[in-house]
């Protein structure tokens, strides 16, 4: 069985073996007679193409009996082949005369008759190699039949049809613009460039004309070709092509405006802006780039201000300062100046370039990546301060925005303070508080609105300073609206220390321990509470959420004066002890200890506890759990359910 | 005046076909070849009046045919070089290399011949 079947398998590959070798061996049979057809008649076609009426008599006669020979050769389908071939490749190396003999011997040998019938062909590549055989040697009257091809559904004909109308004759690009319904694409519009490049002689037609097609492959093909042919007498139809609903279109046309520098779009240009995609917003400002003028400057910076889109928005800053160099300048990443120490030798040499930089600097209006809206800060130079009165200096400040008060007085104080001295040490008399006080009396009431206001922004960012400031402001501002703000910041920062202290380490506390009542987060908010619903809001907090660290605090509160107070202190003692001795009944206690504690808590009297060993001997006997009501009535709270193994304590105890 | 012997080198068989039956009409002796290895074997054998060269051939370039034939010939006979791949940087080093004329393809024949003319007053006549 097994020898059989390697018999059969040997014969197989012994056929497909046999196989293989016919087929090679024929194609190279076939491949050696066309070489062998190519080189009979080589001579005879260089014979038909250099032959001259002049030539001598003997030559003329070689001439005759060449033309009858291949007159038997061209009854042979294949020769004629050879011959085609021969004749197509010879043309693309030959030029001039050589090339207008080779054209006319194809016509007298008839060949083109081959290639028209390929027309014919359902195969799309026999046509198309037909297209192509007929307009590489020029047939004439060939295009009319080619035509037809032009809005072919198969892409290859379609582009090798457009390619032989185009090239066949200077009309050619009329008909294919008016007649196509196809698209173009950028490949084969290049291609058709550079076919009518070819075109010896060419005067192209105004493309202008065609900006109105309903194809719009054809209206962008036709902006390719304007620009290309630079027809400048386009200008209207150009500009009217922005308004098109195509973006592609839309996009090109600019392009153009941009390219033969049409400045009256401008004006439309900054009209369909708005209603505009991302990309024709784009190429909107690469034309305000290139022919736009100072007037356009505050088109621009509305577009900077208002606009969402990032890629525009910096599109816009780039083409502002394209118009007027340098008037946009960056405003990310940079090193805040006011915060360098003058005194420090190691300023980086960038540092100190911006800082030369800064007194030269105009004002920027324009938003940043983030829409923060970035307004010129008059930097503050360390050295002038220092030699000025701090309240002349501060009241220097040229109309401060709200938000930049702050900012000023910091700078003020900062830049007095050289080598950042720690706050707490004694600063040189360069502004003390006093003169801060000093000045502060001496501001206008606006300007005492916008520092407080700025103080009110920046609550969580005060210095001891400021912070000093706004007590004094507190205290003693005659303004009751000015010194209630201030009193308000004040509370602000107090309960924003608080809760950071609730996030703070107690290591941050230099080691001192607070005292027990202050362990409880409900310590800062009761005495910052101002009045008694606050307060007893809170007990009930405490009541409702509060454990063992609320107790000491709510046993200093029992001697509170208001009877309210001591009644709802009462009440949260009572319900914490209660949620706590929950909690360790349903996490049961691990020691003896917390046993204990848990019995205190309850004040159980001393015969109702249960031995340890006992529970464990219930629970190993598995003893039932009495019902939730008799729990109940020695806990006074609810079992949970959790509460696994229930045992009752008071009968078992009891037998 | 003697026959000018021609070394052709064209790997394009109908081309070459074509140019020797044109350049023999004009009363050239021409030799033709098919490659590089071809055309050194015939240049070791007998040096030709002018040498008409593709720039790319098998086995050999036109360019580095150039550089055979002057630097270890020791020959200063008239190449022409002819090729489609007209891009400077060819042309130029093929120049450089000592070639006298260059023609891209498509050429016409007439126009080759008159090349070829000028180089041989040139080189012989002068």
């Amino acid at each position: 069985m097994l020898w059989d079947l390697a018999l059969l398998f040997g014969l197989l590959s012994g056929f497909c073996f046999l196989f293989v070798l016919y087929s090679k061996n024929s194609r190279t049979k076939v491949g050696r007679n066309i070489a062998r057809k190519r080189s009979e008649l080589a001579p005879v076609i260089s014979n038909f193409l250099f032959h001259s009426p002049e030539d001598p008599k003997t030559e003329q006669q070689e001439y005759v009996i060449l033309k009858i020979n291949i007159r038997e050769y061209l009854y042979k389908r294949k020769y004629r082949r050879v011959l085609s071939q021969i004749l197509l490749d010879l043309q693309k190396d030959v030029a001039g005369v050589t090339r207008e003999r080779l054209y006319k011997l194809y016509l007298e040998l008839g060949l083109h008759h081959d290639a028209l019938a390929k027309l014919k062909s359902w195969r799309w590549y026999v046509i198309s190699q037909g297209i192509q055989e007929l307009s590489q040697m020029k047939v004439p009257n060939a295009e009319m039949l080619i035509r037809k091809f032009i809005n072919d559904k198969r892409g290859v004909v379609r582009k090798q049809a457009e390619l032989s109308v185009v090239g066949s004759k200077p009309e050619g690009i009329d008909y294919f613009l008016d007649t196509t319904t196809c698209s173009i694409s950028e490949w084969q519009q290049l291609k058709l460039i550079e076919t009518l490049g070819n075109i010896p002689n060419y005067c192209p037609p105004r493309f202008c004309n065609w900006l109105l097609s309903n194809n719009k492959d054809v209206v962008l093909f036709a902006l390719r070709l304007i620009k290309h042919y630079n027809q400048k007498g386009a200008e209207a139809a150009i500009t009217e092509l922005v308004k098109h609903k195509n973006d592609q279109i839309k996009v090109a046309a600019i392009q153009c405006i941009i390219d033969f520098n049409f400045e009256a779009a401008l004006d439309l240009l900054s009209k369909i802006y708005p209603i505009s995609k991302e990309s024709v917003k784009i190429a909107v400002l690469n034309a305000f780039m290139a022919l736009g003028n100072e007037k356009n400057i505050s088109f621009l910076q509305n577009i900077a201000t208002t606009e969402s889109n990032f890629l525009v928005r910096t599109k816009a800053l780039a083409t502002i300062n394209a118009i007027r160099p340098e008037s946009v300048l960056p405003s990310s990443g940079l090193i805040e100046i006011a915060n360098v120490d003058q005194h420090n030798t190691e300023v980086p040499v960038a540092e100190i370039q911006e800082e030369d930089e800064v007194p030269q600097r105009e004002p920027v209006e324009i938003s940043t990546e983030n829409d923060v809206p970035l307004i010129a800060l008059d930097v503050v130079d360390a050295e002038e301060v220092q030699g000025e009165d701090p309240a002349v200096a501060i009241e220097q400040v040229p109309a401060v925005l709200p938000e930049f008060a702050i900012d000023l007085s910091k700078n003020i104080v900062e830049l007095s303070l050289p080598g950042q001295l720690d706050e707490d040490e004694s600063p040189p008399d360069l502004i003390s508080k006093p003169d801060l006080e000093v000045a502060y009396n001496t501001m206008s009431e606006g300007e005492k609105q916008q520092l407080i206001e700025a103080f009110e922004d920046n609550t969580d960012d005060l210095s001891s300073k400021e912070h000093a400031l706004v007590a004094f402001v507190a205290q003693e501002e005659t303004n009751s609206e000015l010194g209630y703000r201030a009193f308000s910041i004040l509370r602000t920062q107090i309960q924003q220390e608080a809760t950071a202290e609730e996030t703070v380490p107690m290591d941050t506390t230099n080691g001192e321990e607070l005292p027990l009542a202050q362990h409880t987060i409900f310590y800062e908010l009761y005495h910052h509470a101002s009045d008694l619903d606050s307060r007893l809001i809170l007990l009930k907090e405490m009541a409702a959420i509060g454990d063992n660290k609320e107790l000491p605090f709510l046993y200093e509160l029992t001697n509170d004066p208001h009877a309210g107070i001591r009644d709802a202190v009462d009440a949260a003692i009572t319900a914490i002890k209660n949620n706590v001795a929950a909690t360790l009944i349903s996490n049961p206690v691990s020691t003896a200890d917390e046993h204990e504690e848990l019995l205190e808590l309850q004040e159980l009297p001393e015969d109702h506890r249960l031995p340890l060993e006992l529970a464990f001997l219930y629970e190993e006997v598995g003893i039932l759990p009495a019902s939730e009501k008799q729990a109940a009535a020695i806990f006074d709270f609810d079992l949970s359910e959790a509460f696994e193994p229930r045992f009752d304590i008071e009968k078992g105890y009891h037998g | 005046m003697a026959e000018r012997v021609l070394l052709l080198a064209e790997d394009d068989q109908m081309l070459a076909s074509l140019l020797q039956y044109r350049l023999e009409r004009e009363g050239y002796k021409v030799i033709m070849t098919y490659d590089g290895r071809a055309v050194k074997e015939s240049l070791q054998s007998a040096l030709p009046d002018l040498i008409v060269c593709d720039i790319m051939m098998p086995y050999l370039s036109g360019i580095e045919l150039v550089d055979f034939v002057r630097n270890e010939l020791n020959s200063d006979i008239p190449i022409i070089l002819i090729s489609s791949a007209s891009n400077d940087e060819n042309i130029i080093s093929a120049f450089e290399m000592g070639a006298n004329d260059f023609v891209a393809k498509p050429m016409s024949p007439s126009e080759l011949l008159v090349r070829i003319s000028r180089e041989i007053k040139r080189h012989y006549c002068s």
